[in-house]
Formats: C-alpha cells, structure tokens, sequence
C-alpha cells in the first residue's frame, strides 16, 4: 500500500510531514483539475518541486550545472510550486518510492537540477503554515471589511416594480448633495414619493447651511452624497468627500451614502475612513441621451429608495421590504446561484453580503461568525422582518469561546456542517429564539480551516430547514474566491517587485513544461 | 548536555497552536510532539518554566488538542538541530483523558500513515 488519496481527505501540508517523516527517497505527484505538480525528496529532504505555474521555469533548469544565481531561482521556483500546491482543495495524490535518485524526471534531465542537499522540510513547513495564516488573515479582513462598503445593487426593472419600498412614518429626513440637478431632481421626488423628508443641496457650502438647521429637528438623518463634485478650491473633482468631513466636522449623526460614476481602491478606503458604509454608482452610459439617462436614474432613484428602507437606521424592527422570504423554487434559484458565483469571481468587496443574500434564499434568518482566536464571533446577518442594521447590531454583540463537545466547535473541528437538533442550547442568547425548532451551522472553509461559521434557521415560522445543499456549495465557492482573492494579491505583489533582470539569461528560454509528465 | 527523552518524538511536522502564558495569548506552530511534549516554534519564546497552556487543532479532523504544558527547554534559534527554530520544549502535565485520548490518536494515525509508505518499500523489494 502506497501512500495516495485524495486531497479532500489529507490537505498537501500534512502529506509532506509525512513524507519528511519517513526520511524516504521518491516522488509525490499531485493532480487536481486545474494545478498539476510534483515534489522529489531524497530521505525525506525536498530536493525540487513544480506545479503548473512553475513547470515552464524549473523546466530551464533542467540539465544546467546550478551556480549560484540558478540554485536561488530554483529554490523561489520550488518555494512557489508549493505554495500552489498547498493551495490545492481538490485532486489526488500519491508518494512514490524510488530506489535511488533518479536522473530522468518526466522528460525532464533531472541529474543537474536538484538542490544537491534540499531543503529542511521542518523550514519549509513552518514557512508554508505561516504563509496560510496571513492569508487566512486577509481573507478575515476581507470578509471583516466587505460589508463595510457595499455597494447598492442596481436591479432589472422587472425587479423594481415590485419593490416600491415606503419609508413612510420612518421619521427619515434624508438630504440629497449633488451638482448635477437631474440627479438631485429625481432621486428626491422618488424619495419624497416613498415618504421621506427630503432636503436638497447642489454644493459643500449649501449642504452645510441646509445641514445646519436639520441637526435639530430631523430626528433620523441621512445624506446621499455624489463624491465626484469640484472641491471648493475647484482643483479636485471629489468635493464629495470634501463636505463629509467638513459636515462630520460639525457634530452630530448621520449616515452616508454615496453616489458615484467610478471609485479607485484609495477613494473607497477614504470613504471608509470617512465611516461611509455604502455607495451607489450612477448610471453613465446613456448620458449622452436625455431620455435613456432619464429612465436610468429615476431606476438608481428607486434602487436607492430600497436601499434605504434597509439601512434606515430607525427602521429598527419594522419588516425589511426589501428581503423576501425564502424561495425554493428550484430553477429560480439555481439562476440566482449562479449569478451569484460568477459575481465571485471577484470578490474585492460584498462577499459577507452576498453570502447573507443567498442564505435569505432558503432560510428566515442567517448570522456569520467569524471563527478567530478560538472564538466565535458575529460578524453580520440577514433575517426575514427585520432591518439588516437590527441584525447586525445583534450579530455584533455576540462573541463566545469555542468549546469542545458544543456544535459550533463541532462544525470548526470536523469542518462539516452541523445540524444541531431542538433542545441543544447555542451560545447566542443575543438572538431573539423566535419559534425556531432546528438550526444549522455550515463552515466557511479557507486553505482547510473554518474561517467563518453560518448559523441558519426559521425563527418567523419554525418551520423545518429545507435541503440546504445549494447554500453549501456556495460557501464552498465563496471559500475559494477568498482563497484566489488572496492569492491574486499576492501575485500582485510579486509583480511588482519582479525584475527580468533579475533571471538573467534564464528568461530568454522560457518553454512550457507541457509533456514533463 | 544530552536530551534525556522517555518518548519518541514525531516530526518534522506543523500544527498551528493559540497558547496563553497568564492572560497573554498568542499563536505559534508544534513542530514535534511526542506523549511527553512538544515543540512550539514561536518569536519571542516564553521563559523557562513558564506554564503554557496550549490549544492546538489536530490534522484529521481528530479534534482539539488542549494541554496544561511547561517551558523545559528554550532555543533563541539559528543554533543546530532542535536549536535552530525559535521557540520552546514543553513538557506536557495534567493531561486530562481526552486529551491523552487526542495525542494517542494523532500519533497513531501519523505512524500509521508514514508506515504505509514502509510496507509499500518492503513490497518494493
């Protein structure tokens, strides 16, 4: 019996100990369906490594005496594959004994091209171990930040007719800044139309005054803001953030939306800091026709007109218009997921979001913990009923230690879901019980360890949880898109630092490694 | 000086760890283990004697390892050998029965696993 599986069993870390353990001479294959690779050992020291991304360069090594430079570029190149492969959630592996070193390794010449003493695998380990944490670390900033600044989604216009929010008797005066008097014409009356006070301004200095005499008697204030107005020195074009900060400068409360054609990655972490939590992007396309621009704006207007029905933050208990109740109509849903997992294809901002979104879809009430430290703790929610600010404030709260023998740490040790059956308690008293009978908890896995824990169940109705399997492949996906976002910034990150001058004459060969296996 | 070891020790392998020294905590890495002890690999190791309570999810899906341990040895690293890492030997005390459970299966298992690639030399031959 060789030692072969399938990575979903062992991950590629624990297979290396194993190996280095065994201080055996052989080959260790890995396939899965996009990465390829392997790893030679000699008595249990890596001598060389490739995967996919690397075959072409460890390829121009082959049958080279390594000097110096080549011996440093063979390491980072086997330094690298195994980083990809460790990567790897899916695939086969398999360690095969080898009598003494062999000198051909798939076509390749492998008498010159092996790191004559290895590496100490113990160092490889640890290197490789830490390398998972920080980016397990990004990833709990990524889900950490992502619903910090979400984006309001525009929708179809089928989808707008039937969600004509009222925020009447919401008590929410909300004043609408832009320099652009179409803009400000039609998303008031819409927002007039759906109950609001509404208060307009075209510029920093009238936001200020109209600002000013609201701070006493609005009792629950928002501002929608465009950012790309002239700043008042007319040298910039995001004036928008300008009067944020000259009116978080005057005092008081109130939340920020904001409106945008485009915003770079340093704008949306000003907005951050600026403690906006959403933004709209405007339409542009069809600027250049009056009626179609009409038509889109008055369709931002209506998707900013349930955005604030969500996020209106005395909307406190009142039902949340725009969350529906689960549907489980098969073929509406499986269109849902999968525009839904094409949307995480890059996942720079929402994945919290967008993973709450399709809990909704099959279940009343979904809370995120992110699993950090040993503890559990709430991160957000969705739940059928109730404003999306009400139940973050109540995810928020809850924080508890992982204990052995409870379901969530079940669900973090065994990296499965959990159904966890009427009766057994939950450390999360802070959430209202309701009439919920069965409750689920899924893992949100990354690079094989539970990142995050989703707590599902029926509070409304206490009805019995339907099959939940489309949600859980999901977060699979969601799990690898944290992966890959990690991975692309990482990558992004060696570019820039990368030099061709650095390779030397290396670079003028470069040739895939296609018929290596 | 030499080691003086009662239990064979399992390595090199990798276990991510939280370990709290009083109210501090923090993460490091087991690097061996052996029913006796183990070595955390961490910056800035904790002084010797030190009570280490350690917490460490065991490969396998096996469970959480949670054991009451003392500083016995301490390396600043680039030394030789176990020396070369930064970090400390614990001597694990006050093991309760579940967790001499969990370190009886993870050894196991490992053993285990590294002999399949044994049995397949012996075929081999």
């Amino acid at each position: 019996m060789a030692l072969n599986g399938r990575l979903e069993d062992m991950n590629l870390l624990e297979i290396l100990q194993i190996v280095a353990f065994s201080k055996k001479t052989g080959t260790l294959d890995v396939r899965g369906a996009r990465v390829n690779g392997s790893v030679l050992f000699r008595s249990g020291r890596l001598l060389c490594a490739f995967s996919t991304s690397t075959a072409a360069a460890v390829r121009v090594l082959a049958g080279k005496s390594l000097d110096p430079g080549a011996r440093a570029l063979l390491e980072s190149q086997i330094r690298t594959s195994l980083q990809e492969l460790v990567s790897m959630r899916e695939g086969r592996f398999e360690f095969r004994l080898c009598p003494a070193l062999p000198v051909q390794w798939g076509d390749l010449d492998a008498s010159n091209f092996l790191l004559e003493e290895g590496l100490d695998p113990q160092e490889i380990l640890l290197e490789l171990a830490r390398e998972l944490d920080e980016a397990r670390r990004d990833s709990t900033r990524l889900l950490e930040t992502a619903d910090v600044l979400d984006e309001v989604e525009p929708r179809s216009h089928a989808g707008d007719s039937s969600a004509e929010a009222s925020l009447a008797g919401s008590g929410l005066t909300v004043l609408v800044v832009d320099d652009e008097p179409l803009v400000v014409q039609i998303v008031s009356q819409e927002l007039d139309d759906a109950g609001c006070d509404v208060e307009t301004a075209s510029g920093a200095e009238e936001a200020i005054q109209v600002l000013s005499t609201l701070a006493n008697r609005a009792s629950s204030l928002f501002v929608l803001i465009d950012v790309g107005m002239p700043t008042s020195d007319g040298e910039g074009f995001d004036g928008g953030f300008e009067v944020i900060e000259r009116l978080r400068g005057m005092g008081g409360t109130f939340s920020v939306l904001l409106m945008a054609e485009s915003l770079s990655s340093e704008a949306r972490a000003r907005a951050r800091t600026l403690g906006v939590k959403r933004i709209a992007f405007k339409p542009t396309l069809t600027k250049l026709d009056p009626d179609e621009y009409g038509a889109d704006l008055r369709s931002f207007a209506r998707a900013l007109r349930r955005e604030l029905s969500e996020i209106a933050p005395d909307a406190g208990e009142r039902p949340d218009s725009a969350s529906s109740a689960p549907n489980l109509n098969h073929d509406a849903i499986f269109e849902f997921l999968k525009t839904m997992t094409d949307r995480l294809s890059s996942p720079t901002s929402g994945i919290t979001r967008m993973i709450l979104r399709v809990a909704s879809k099959y279940v009343e009430r979904a809370v995120l913990f992110l699993v950090k430290d040993g503890r559990a703790c709430g991160l957000a929610g969705a739940q059928l009923g109730r404003a999306e600010a009400a139940v973050l404030k109540e995810a928020r709260a809850i924080s508890f230690e992982l204990q052995e023998a409870h379901p969530f740490a079940e669900v973090v040790y065994s990296r499965s879901p959990v159904r966890v059956a009427e009766g057994r308690e939950l450390p999360i008293a802070g959430l209202e019980p309701g009439r919920s009978r069965e409750r689920a908890l899924f893992p949100l896995l990354h690079n094989h360890e539970v990142l995050a824990v989703l707590y599902c169940d029926n509070p409304a109705t206490g009805a019995p949880l339907p099959k939940l399997a489309g949600l859980q492949l999901f977060l699979v996906q969601a799990g690898m898109a944290l992966e890959n976002a990690s991975l692309h910034r990482k990558l992004r990150a060696m570019e820039s630092g990368y030099s061709l001058e650095d390779q030397g004459p290396l670079t003028q060969e470069l040739t895939p490694l296609r018929d290596a296996r | 000086m030499k080691e003086k070891r009662n239990h064979a020790r399992l390595g090199p392998l990798v276990i991510k760890t939280a370990f709290s020294c009083g109210a501090e905590r923090r993460q490091g890495y087991l690097t061996n283990v052996s029913q006796g002890g183990a070595f955390l690999a961490v910056d800035d190791p904790p002084a010797l004697g030190t009570d280490v309570e350690i917490r460490a999810s065991l490969p396998w899906r096996l469970g959480e390892l949670r054991a009451r341990t003392r500083v016995a040895w301490r390396s600043e690293g680039g030394g030789e050998g176990q020396k070369k890492l930064s970090g400390v030997g614990l001597a694990f005390h006050e093991l309760s029965p579940e967790a001499h459970r969990l370190l009886d299966a993870y050894l196991k298992r490992f053993t285990e696993l590294a002999a399949r690639i044994e049995e397949h030399e012996q075929i081999e031959k």
